[in-house]
Parts: structure tokens; C-alpha cells; sequence
């Protein structure tokens, strides 16, 4: 499932895991994902940082108070440098949580991180 | 005095004609009834006439006017005044400052009879003083508006002078007593180290100037001065006297913060469009079977490479700005320097395998881990390794070599020799400024951003550790740096973390 609010990137993602041959859920916000993520139980979460209505890290936090969020794997996705934020270097303390930066990352590399996150459940 | 006489006032005028004053005799009504030519030629009249019969007071400013007719109702009931200074009027209107000097005469049977005047234009001594004056009222102004202090230490006698302004940057009286230890308790304590190697360094060296913050204590406000200093010493090499400036710079340092935040919040932005174009290129490159032409691919494969060059430049940018405002958190753990230069090599393989660059590295037995900040040390290699492989032409080499330094104590050695365009002699010593690139690297290479060793020397300095290199134009470049076992500059690392 991916949670972020910018369609061109949401589309992009989206459409290289489907013809990656996974499912894909889409959610344009923390609120709605979160709504999306407990009814429907996916296996792993891309999930953007700055969203409207409820942002990426609320929305981590309330997830893993919930008995399934608890450990679901997350890959947080944004563009925001995890070594300049603390509340983010601590959250990375919390696995399963993983980190990437949108900029510097390729979809391939998102989609092997995947690919080895799920691998290791 | 009662047997004074006229004979006597000629011969007090003969003896005053060489001497500047002037001498005016006047009734007791203070009327003048006599002037000599050195009153002319002062007060610049052309004929004794055109004094006589007129009061002496005529001849004054109106504001002195009052005191001088006290002045000369005193010298009719005591006998004599000496040194009195007020503003005389001269016959063209000026002003002139004159000191005053007057005597009662009496006649034989012992009656006051005229009252002797002296004068003597002060305007010369003076205007040396209000010149003085004057220079210090412009010294003062200008270093208000400035925020501009200036202060001399007397070493051997321990005295202190400091100028008006200094006192007001530091927000005490005039009366206070000042001196190093006074000045100290201002300063905040992290920065007070520093301005004691300040002034150890000027003792020693003559002079030296550093940033530094205080604290006001009547707004708890930090501001940042700037500091320079020079020592003067006697024959001996004693040092005599310090003196020094203070500058307050804390807007500088607020512009300067406003210009990093601005650049890391634009680098900030700028990555998710640049994002959607990386993506949307991938995707595109990626998808064959929609029949893009070659030379389609071509365009959009260019397009994609500029787009990963503006990433890789909003990178460096986004890593200066948090590193010039302190905001790089520093959290050392162990590392080993093989794994993450093996690791800073895997990014970079798909390039050395297509330039055809053969890489040879060197690790020593037995290495110790590194204690320092994991994103630190990786920036630290990509950068230099990004160089050797960039500026390194098709079928070149690249040797790298971890060790101990033998030469420092405690400290790693890593040599990074790369056989590629090397750095032009003359502008070697420009190579670690922001924004620098060699004129060869800039021929041959595209793309570059000019922070990649700015960056590394920021970040050494604040780990602690060191970096040299040697170049010989189309040969190659040897960079040396050497790193400590665990950070050095231990304060800095606390307090960024």
C-alpha cells in the first residue's frame, strides 16, 4: 500500500509495482490511510512524510498502537533528510521501519527494498 | 594698590605690547575709556575711537553678557579677578573666546578710579582642544553607529580603557570597572575558551581575531561580536599594551543563518518535483514495449541524467547548509572504514565498470573501528571517491589504502590515488573553497557542484581530522586524510547532537 499525497508520484510507484505483479492500495493521506491500512491488513506500507489532514509520522504512531500495526513492515518514502530530524532518527529506531529519500532513490531500488523487506518476514 | 598711578598703567601697557593680550581701561561704570592696539588688532577695530564711550559689555556674547557684568562689579568690591573666559564679539560679529584678567586702580587719595582690563584670545589653545574634542565626538558617533568598540589593555600596570561604545555592546555603565575577568562573565561559557586562546594567540603571535557570542544580562539576549586584536611588545619581546576592536555582528550571523535556512529549505522543496521527473523518466526508459525510438530514449535518458545532476546538487547543497548551521546531528558509533568505503563503492561500480577504471584497494590487518557519525564518514568517502572515479579518464586507476597514520597518534590514514586530470599548481590552494572547481575539471567534466571538498573539510572539522593531498597536472591526485579513532573535537560533537 502506498500512502502519499502527490499523485504523479503515487501513479508512478503505484504503476511500477503493479507491473511488478504486486496489489496495490492507494491513499492520498495519513487519515484515509490508516482507515485503509486497519480494515484492509496489507503487507507492507510506503508511506510519504509531509500529507495533508494527518501527516506520515502521526499516522506511524497511532498504526503501530493497533495490535496488526504493531508490525507491519513500513518503508517510510520521502524527501525530508532522516539525519536532520530527530523525531525521524528515532522512529528508524523502531523497526520494522525502514527509510529511503524519493530524490535518491529509482523505483527499482524501492521496488527490490520490497522485494528484501518481505522477504525477511 | 593705593599708590598706584597712571605712570603706573603706561608702564603695564608698554610692558604688555609683547605680549599678546590685550588691555582696556575702563570707568568705574565700565565704560571704555582707553584701548591699546592689541585690542584693536584682536577684536579687529580700526581706530581707538570707535571703542571709547561705548560699555564693555557691548563687546561680549548676549549669553556671557550677565556673568561678565558680575565678573566686573566683583572687581570693583574685591580688587581683582584673574582667568575669567567668555565669549567676546569682534567688530565683524565672529565670536572670539577670550580669558579675562581685570584689576581696580585707585587715584592718590586712595579712591577707585578705573578698572584695568586683560585680555588674552584662547581661541588658538582652544580649537586644539575642541579638535581633540571634536575627533573623539566623531571616534564615539561612529563607533555607536557602527556597534564599533575599541579597547587598550596596559599589560604591565593591568589597566583597562575601554571607548563608550564598548560599554554599551556589553550593556554596562561607564562607571564599571573592566577588565579580562569582567569581560568574561559575558561571554558564553561555551565560547570562552576560545576567547581565552584569542588572547593567548596575540600575546604570543602579536595578533588575532576570532567570532564569539555574549550573553546581555539585561535581555538574556546572545549576541555575536567579532573580535581583532594586535600586541605591542617592548625591545625585549615583552608584551606592553593589546589593543582591539569588538564589532557586533549579530545580524551578520542572522543574515548569514536566514541565507543557509533559505537554501536548505529550497533544496527541500526542489527534491519532490525532481522526484516526479526521476520517476516518470525511469518509467519511461523502463516501459520497451510502448516503442520508444532510439533516439527518444536518448532524449529522455539525457533528460533523466541532468535531472539525477540537479538531485546530487540539492544533495550537496542541503549537506552544507546543515552542516554551516550546526543542525548535522553527530551520533558516533563503531564503523569499520572497509565496510563503508566497500559500501561507498557499490553506489559508484556501475561508473568505474564503464570507464573501465581499475580500482585497487589496501586494507591493513587488524584495523580497529572507527568511532564517529555513520552519515559523516560516508559522505566523507563518497565525495572523494565520486572525484577519483569523475576525474579519472577511461582505463585509469584508482588505489585506495586504509591504515594506521604513523605519524599522528591515535589516528587512521586513508590514501585515495587516483591517475586522472590532477589540479593545476596554481590553483591548488583554492581546492577546498565552496564552490570551487579546477579549470580542467570543469573541461572535462560536467556536472560538478564545487561543494564535494568543501564539504568533507567541514565535516573533519568537526570530527577532528585532517586532509592533504598532492597533484601533478594529467598525472593524477593523492588525497591523505587522516581521521581520528574517535572524534577529537568532542565538544562540537556534543553540541550538534
Amino acid at each position: 500500500m502506498i500512502i502519499e499525497d502527490e499523485k504523479p508520484m503515487q501513479d508512478a510507484v503505484s504503476d511500477t509495482l503493479k507491473q511488478h505483479g504486486f496489489q496495490v492500495l492507494s491513499a492520498d493521506n495519513g487519515k484515509d490511510g490508516l482507515a485503509i491500512a486497519l480494515k484492509e491488513h496489507p503487507d507492507l506500507l510506503l508511506l510519504d512524510i509531509f500529507m495533508p489532514q494527518m501527516d506520515g509520522l502521526t499516522m506511524l504512531e497511532t498504526l503501530r498502537s493497533d495490535a496488526w500495526g504493531h508490525n507491519v513492515p513500513v518503508i517510510i518514502l520521502t524527501n525530508l533528510n532522516p539525519d536532520a530530524d530527530q523525531t525521524i532518527r528515532s522512529i528508524l529506531e523502531h523497526k520494522p521501519a525502514y527509510y529511503l529519500i524519493k530524490s535518491n532513490v529509482t523505483l527499482d531500488a524501492i521496488v527490490s527494498k520490497i522485494k528484501e523487506v518481505l522477504n525477511m518476514q | 594698590m593705593s599708590d598706584t598711578s597712571q605712570g603706573n598703567i603706561s608702564t603695564i601697557q608698554k610692558r604688555v605690547v609683547l605680549f599678546p593680550e590685550a588691555v582696556i581701561i575702563l570707568d568705574l561704570k565700565c565704560i571704555i575709556t582707553k584701548a591699546d592696539k592689541q585690542t584693536l588688532a584682536i577684536f579687529g577695530w580700526d581706530t581707538e575711537q570707535e571703542l571709547i564711550g561705548k560699555s564693555f559689555t557691548d563687546f561680549c556674547s548676549d549669553e556671557d553678557k550677565q556673568n561678565l557684568q558680575v565678573t566686573l562689579q566683583k572687581v570693583i568690591s574685591t580688587g581683582a579677578i584673574t582667568n575669567v573666559q567668555y565669549l567676546a564679539l569682534k567688530k565683524d560679529g565672529s565670536m572670539l573666546r577670550v580669558s579675562f584678567s581685570g584689576s581696580l586702580f585707585h587715584d592718590i587719595q586712595g579712591n577707585p578710579q578705573e578698572i584695568v582690563c586683560v585680555l588674552h584670545d584662547i581661541t588658538p589653545h582652544l580649537s586644539e582642544l575642541e579638535q581633540v574634542r571634536e575627533a573623539q565626538r566623531q571616534l564615539s558617533e561612529a563607533q555607536q553607529i557602527a556597534h564599533f568598540g575599541s579597547w587598550e589593555w596596559d599589560i604591565p600596570t593591568n589597566k583597562f580603557h575601554w571607548t563608550e561604545e564598548m560599554y554599551k555592546l556589553f550593556g554596562v555603565t561607564t562607571l564599571s570597572d573592566v577588565n579580562n575577568d569582567s569581560l568574561m562573565a559575558y561571554v558564553i561559557e561555551e565560547d570562552r575558551e576560545k576567547v581565552k586562546i584569542f588572547l593567548e594567540q596575540s600575546l604570543q603571535e602579536g595578533k588575532s581575531s576570532m567570532d564569539f557570542r555574549v550573553m546581555l544580562p539585561e535581555n538574556n539576549k546572545t549576541q555575536w561580536f567579532h573580535a581583532r586584536c594586535k600586541t605591542f611588545f617592548d625591545n625585549d619581546h615583552k608584551p606592553l599594551r593589546m589593543v582591539g576592536t569588538v564589532h557586533d555582528i549579530t545580524h551578520d550571523k542572522e543574515i548569514d543563518q536566514v541565507k543557509t535556512q533559505f537554501l536548505s529549505m529550497a533544496s527541500h522543496q526542489m527534491r519532490g518535483p525532481l522526484t516526479t521527473i526521476n520517476w516518470n523518466a525511469e518509467s519511461l526508459l523502463q516501459q520497451q514495449s510502448q516503442g520508444l525510438t532510439d533516439s527518444q530514449r536518448k532524449y529522455i535518458q539525457e533528460l533523466y541524467n541532468a535531472s539525477k545532476r540537479i538531485v546530487q546538487l540539492t544533495n550537496d547543497l542541503l549537506t552544507v547548509s546543515e552542516l554551516e548551521l550546526s543542525r548535522m546531528p553527530f551520533k558516533p558509533e563503531n564503523l569499520s572504514l572497509q565496510k563503508i568505503i566497500k559500501r561507498v563503492l557499490e553506489d559508484l561500480q556501475h561508473t568505474i565498470t564503464d570507464k573501465k577504471i581499475v580500482l585497487q584497494e589496501a586494507y591493513a590487518e587488524n584495523l580497529p573501528e572507527i568511532q564517529t557519525d555513520f552519515f559523516l564518514l560516508k559522505t566523507i568517502f563518497q565525495q572523494l571517491l565520486a572525484n577519483a572515479v569523475n576525474y579519472t579518464p577511461i582505463g585509469g586507476s584508482i588505489t585506495i589504502k586504509v591504515g594506521i597514520d604513523t605519524t599522528k597518534k591515535n589516528m587512521f590514514l586513508v590514501t585515495i590515488a587516483d591517475t586522472g586530470y590532477g589540479i593545476p599548481i596554481s590553483e591548488q590552494e583554492k581546492v577546498f573553497s565552496k564552490m570551487f572547481r579546477a579549470t580542467n575539471a570543469k573541461a572535462n567534466v560536467m556536472g560538478g557542484t564545487g561543494l564535494g571538498l568543501y564539504i568533507v573539510k567541514l565535516i573533519l572539522k568537526l570530527n577532528g581530522g585532517e586532509i592533504g593531498f598532492v597533484s601533478e597536472e594529467n598525472k593524477g591526485t593523492t588525497f591523505s586524510v587522516s581521521l581520528p579513532f574517535v572524534p577529537t573535537n568532542l565538544s562540537n560533537a556534543i553540541k550538534l547532537s
